[in-house]
């Protein structure tokens, strides 16, 4: 799941200070899950910034919504179609949604309300970890379900580097633990009895799936739809 | 809390209904009076109640609350007092009901007919006139409310109280016709032409007898007359040994009453043993208190006499009361017989119908004696005429004939609005509610039933004062907190759920199961509303509560407010002991104003609730926690709530000390 950070509210109030009608635009998935940009953040953020205004003599009209993705032109054509005097969009979707919705429309102002940081897993209710660097090329099957690329520091490859530590990072602190990916996978192919498959020789990642290759871009020809006229 | 997602059962998104209406012969919304109480309205509970009652007072004293016997908090300490709870609202609403009478509109030229003033009779005239249609109630004896008038002792029922029910139902415009008897002073026939529908509730007014042996005495007596000469006056006399032969309900109510007007000792012969005994178990308990006793498995068969005075009462044994099949047919055993002493009998075995009045008329009797009826239709075989109550029920309970009023006002009205008889549908229910899992009990906080307060067994038979004295304000609202609100929970609104699962990780009660959306157990919820508090996509609402409820009072009662306001104050409403403590008010002292707004748990103040006031003027808000919070967790959750807002108020400007957690 896309894992987001709250942005400090003065930020926030700086990008749309000035505005007059601000729509606050949630999304129903991930920033919902992760508690940072559902219906309900949308609405204590509704709140804060209209204190927040209050407090800087600002006249600002916040309106409030949330649809089901914001990466999907059905769900947000309708919002774009009214916006009946909004001039600015802050929306707490993703990074995605937030180039979606501003692609989509093209000319109104569209600001991120949230951090977007990683892919991740729930370790509890309210704590969200990395797990998953979208590298394009996965190697999880040669690691035992662990992934050197998102989860060790270095994105290092064969093996630990020798600043592990009692099975943790040479970054990690009391107040923010980070265990040594490589640890964990040794520790995890050893109990799966594939540790010797760590002496296999692989041949070098190929990045260029990664970030690292531009720009990504999944194509699935036998999804693509005919032209058909639709009904209204 | 971990929990395994298990294959969810079918039935848990569907609509419920609480054991206690599904109980209820009129299905009374209890849990909707219950919870207004709780939040100190006490007026809307008692036009709630009488939502589907007319006799609110009557039943708040002598109903035999099947909505006890079914309340599913019996499965974790003891049931809520549902029926002394109605007494309180009843209690409160006295003059409001008074100043609430008004004449019903009549709105057309037919009429309706109802002979028999008692609780089936007067249902079917006040459900009659409301639909506005003018309705007549004859009535053979010189008062109307039958049974309830002329029988029930007045300890149970004090005439007062009474007349409460019956005044509100007269102020509608109901005529009636005392000292009438039909059959005798009118004609039915004569009736049914008079008005064009006619309803026989005519109970069950007189005395069954048994034979006994030597038996025709002045001083063995039937248990109506008995109870009537109680009631109506002049008191009867009564000697100090007196035997009441019967286990139901009139016996006891004789036994009682015998005690009242004197007599030294009681004792109940009855056939049934004490599992048998057919007499509510709180009327037998409050029996023995009063120092009456019972002979169980024991029949009359012959009066002993010396010198025209009673002696005794020579009984033998009983086998068996009942058959295989369960039918009433008791076995004696002619041989064991044993004489208990006394000096009067009163016999109380059951009662039946005077059906005098079908003489001559296309009224058909059954074959066994009863008035042939259809039960569907509520009509009888003459045309016109229909039958309600005890008349065709049976021997039942005030609410039971209430229940059945309702059923022949329904067939009357359609009858009178298209000319024909049809069965008469009532909506179907939804399914009742299942038991509470055993996990969930664990976790429900234990509170006493608050004990109704009586009047010492020594006073009881002194006298025919009330013996229960009634709710303060603080013991009814202590005793309708311990209510579950069972089917007012959590729903989910599946289009918004994104499972998330924390409905599941926070709830006290391990309520939701989480598949492809949040499902939320019925049996199980206890309407806490935190899960709709923490719901990062607004997908649960709770039934007890309106959406928004908390923002819309904020915003109502501070456009209102002097300024400044000081503080907002939301309180949790566990410890209320008056009404007052729960009502939305504005508190101003040496200048200064304060908001207050009880709430049902503090656990439900959410982020903005804690923010609007800032935004309307206040300068700090309070949020205040009870002593003992019910639902596991709750606190840990509002307290790290209030800290996360108050970080945003720091933010916003305002500052984190305007917002505080006591």
């Amino acid at each position: 799941m896309i894992v987001a950070n709250e942005k400090p509210l003065a930020e926030v109030f700086g990008y749309i200070k000035n505005y007059r009608r601000v729509l606050i635009l949630g999304c129903g998935e991930c920033v919902t899950v992760c508690h940072v940009g559902g219906e309900k953040e949308v609405a204590i953020l509704a709140q804060a910034l209209r204190l927040k205004a209050l407090n800087e003599a600002k006249e600002i009209e916040f309106l409030e919504n949330t649809v089901r993705r914001q990466c999907e032109n059905e769900f947000v054509d309708p919002i774009l179609a009214k916006l009946d005097g909004i001039d600015a969009i802050l929306s707490l979707a993703c990074g995605v949604g937030v180039n979606h919705i501003a692609d989509r429309h093209g000319t109104i102002p569209v600001f991120p309300g949230v951090n977007t940081v990683f892919f991740g897993t729930c370790e509890e209710h309210g704590v969200w970890a990395e797990r998953c660097a979208g590298c394009g090329t996965c190697i999880l099957h040669l690691t035992g379900g662990i992934c050197p690329v998102a989860r060790c520091a270095k994105s290092i490859l064969n093996g630990p580097c020798g600043g592990t530590k009692d099975g943790k990072c040479e970054i990690s602190t009391p107040e923010h633990p980070v265990d040594c990916a490589w640890y964990l996978i040794v520790e995890r192919m050893k109990r799966l009895g594939t540790l010797d498959h760590l002496s296999e020789i692989i041949p070098p990642k190929d990045w260029s799936s990664a970030r690292d290759g531009g720009p990504r871009r999944r194509v699935r020809e036998d999804l693509r739809l005919a032209k058909i006229e639709k009904v209204k | 809390m971990t929990h395994i997602i298990e294959e969810t059962k079918a039935t848990v998104a569907i609509e419920r209904c609480a054991t206690c209406s599904a109980a209820c012969p009129v299905r009374t919304d209890t849990r909707a009076y219950v919870d207004l109480i709780q939040q100190g309205r006490y007026l809307e509970a008692f036009e709630k109640i009488r939502e589907f009652n007319p006799f609110p007072s009557v039943c708040s004293l002598i109903c035999h609350h099947p909505c006890e016997q079914e309340c599913r908090r019996a499965t974790v300490d003891a049931a809520v007092a549902l029926r002394n709870l109605k007494r309180f609202a009843v209690e409160q609403a006295l003059e409001y009901r008074q100043r609430k009478r008004q004449k019903a509109v009549i709105t057309s030229s037919k009429t309706v007919g109802v002979i028999g003033a008692g609780p089936a009779g007067l249902t079917v005239a006040h459900d009659c006139i409301k639909a506005g249609y003018a309705v007549t109630v004859y009535e053979a004896m010189p008062r109307i409310g039958g049974i309830l008038a002329c029988a029930i002792p007045r300890y149970r029922l004090p005439d007062e109280v009474l007349q409460q029910d019956l005044d509100d139902i007269l102020a509608l415009g109901v005529e009636v016709r005392t000292n009438v008897r039909v059959g005798k002073d009118i004609h039915l026939s004569e009736l049914r032409e008079r008005h064009d529908a006619v309803v026989l509730a005519l109970g069950l007014s007189e005395s069954r007898t048994v034979p006994i042996e030597n038996g025709d005495h002045p001083d063995v007596v039937l248990a109506l007359p008995f109870l009537r000469a109680s009631v109506l006056g002049p008191p009867p006399k009564v000697h100090e040994h007196v035997l009441v032969v019967g286990g139901g309900n009139v016996a006891v109510d004789c036994a009682r009453t015998a005690i009242r007007l004197g007599a030294r000792t009681v004792k109940m012969i009855m056939l049934e043993n004490e599992e048998e005994m057919p007499a509510w178990d709180w009327e037998c308990r409050e029996a023995l208190e009063e120092g009456i006793t019972f002979v169980h498995r024991q029949g009359p068969k012959r009066l002993l006499t010396e010198r025209g005075k009673i002696t005794g009462l020579v009984t033998r044994a009983v086998l068996r009361v009942f058959d295989e099949s369960g039918r009433f047919a008791p076995t004696y055993d002619d041989q064991r017989l044993t004489t208990i002493p006394g000096e009067m009998v009163i016999i109380a075995i059951g009662q039946r119908s005077d059906l005098s009045l079908v003489q001559g008329t296309p009224v058909q009797l059954d074959e066994r004696g009863p008035l042939r009826f259809d039960r569907e239709t509520m009509a009888t075989s003459m045309p016109g005429v229909f039958a309600c109550g005890e008349v065709v029920t049976g021997p039942g309970a005030a609410i039971e004939a209430v229940a059945s009023g309702h059923r022949a006002a329904r067939a009357v009205l359609h009858y009178l609005q298209t000319g024909a008889v049809t069965p008469v549908c009532e909506e179907p229910a939804p399914e009742k509610v299942g038991e509470l899992p055993k996990d969930v009990i664990e976790h429900i906080k234990r509170m006493e039933r608050i004990a109704m307060p009586t009047l010492s067994p020594e006073e009881r038979r002194r006298s025919f004062v009330q013996f229960e004295l009634g709710y303060t304000e603080k013991m009814a609202l202590a005793e309708a907190r311990r209510c579950l609100s069972c089917t007012a929970g959590a729903t989910v609104d599946e289009k918004k759920c994104e499972a998330c699962l924390t409905c599941l990780r926070v709830c006290p009660f391990g309520v939701p199961q989480v598949d492809k959306v949040a499902v939320m157990c019925s049996e199980m919820c206890q309407a806490c509303g935190l899960c709709a508090v923490e719901c990062p996509a607004r997908a649960i609402s709770i039934r007890r509560f309106a959406p928004g409820d908390i923002r819309d009072r904020v915003t109502t009662l501070l456009r209102g407010a002097p300024a400044p306001l000081a503080r907002v104050e939301f309180t949790c409403a566990q410890d209320a002991e008056t009404n007052e403590d729960l009502r939305d008010r504005i508190i101003t002292a040496d200048g200064v104003h304060v908001a207050v707004l009880p709430v049902t748990c503090a656990a439900r103040v959410d982020e903005i609730d804690m923010m609007k006031p800032f935004e309307l003027g206040a300068r700090a808000v309070v949020v205040r926690r009870c002593r003992d919070c019910r639902y596991r967790g709750a606190m840990d959750r509002l307290s790290k709530r209030i800290g996360r807002t108050r970080e945003i108020l720091t933010a916003a400007g305002i500052g984190a000390d305007k917002l505080t957690l006591e």
